[in-house]
């Protein structure tokens, strides 16, 4: 069972700075903030199944380039998921993992300014955020 | 560019005259504040407000960014959106 789910997943790192800075900000009581909370339990516990992986774009619609990374939409197993996780992939010594690079909404609304997961990724992997 | 229009019932905290914290699930965040000529105000995410970079991400973790060649053979089976 153990080796069957190691072939299924890939394990994930989450950085305390990293994550905190997404959702520490958040409402102690907001569905988000427990949203996040709990995909970090999972996924740092069993994880990440490949089924809940989506590659992200190197070139993205909303100017963002996220080659190298993939994402999960949250909360799992729910058919309403407005929330993306957006994880980097790396090779270290314990072999394939997933490294945190982001949280929050995947499409914000139109008069929104506050920055998406995917630009908190860009912005994060390339210094300075997305233009379009 | 459009202005983000504040909600009595969102949390605001002043940090000064030209800068607020939202504290909403959609709009958390730290903006700059800039009025606009017609009168509304433009909020702009702080722009050194998102922590670490990827770059000292992989590094604390231990790991190296694979190259695109590595990430196809393992990933490139998987399904992409038109989100981002």
């Amino acid at each position: 069972m153990t080796r069957r789910r190691a072939a299924r997943s890939v394990g994930a790192r989450f950085d305390a700075d990293a994550f905190e800075s997404d959702v520490g900000r958040l409402r102690a009581d907001s569905r988000a903030r427990r949203v996040a909370e709990e995909a970090r339990a999972a996924f740092t516990g069993e994880g990440v199944e490949r089924t809940e992986l989506v590659r992200c774009a190197a070139e993205g619609r909303d100017g963002t380039r996220l080659a190298g990374c993939l994402k999960a939409y949250l909360p799992l197993g729910e058919s309403e998921r407005p929330f993306r996780m957006v994880l980097i992939a790396g090779g270290g010594e314990a072999g394939l993992e997933l490294v945190y690079l982001a949280f929050g909404v995947g499409d914000q609304p139109r008069a929104s300014h506050a920055p998406s997961a995917y630009a908190i990724a860009h912005r994060r992997l390339h210094g300075r955020w997305p233009s379009l | 560019m459009c202005g983000l229009v504040l909600r009595v019932n969102t949390d605001v905290t002043l940090h000064h005259v030209r800068m607020v914290t939202l504290d909403d699930p959609d709009f958390a965040g730290t903006y700059t504040v800039e009025p606009h000529s017609d009168g509304t105000l433009i909020l702009e995410p702080v722009d050194d407000d998102v922590g670490p970079f990827a770059a000292t991400l992989l590094r604390r973790a231990g790991a190296r960014p694979l190259t695109p060649k590595e990430f196809a053979e393992r990933f490139g089976d998987l399904p992409t959106d038109d989100e981002g």
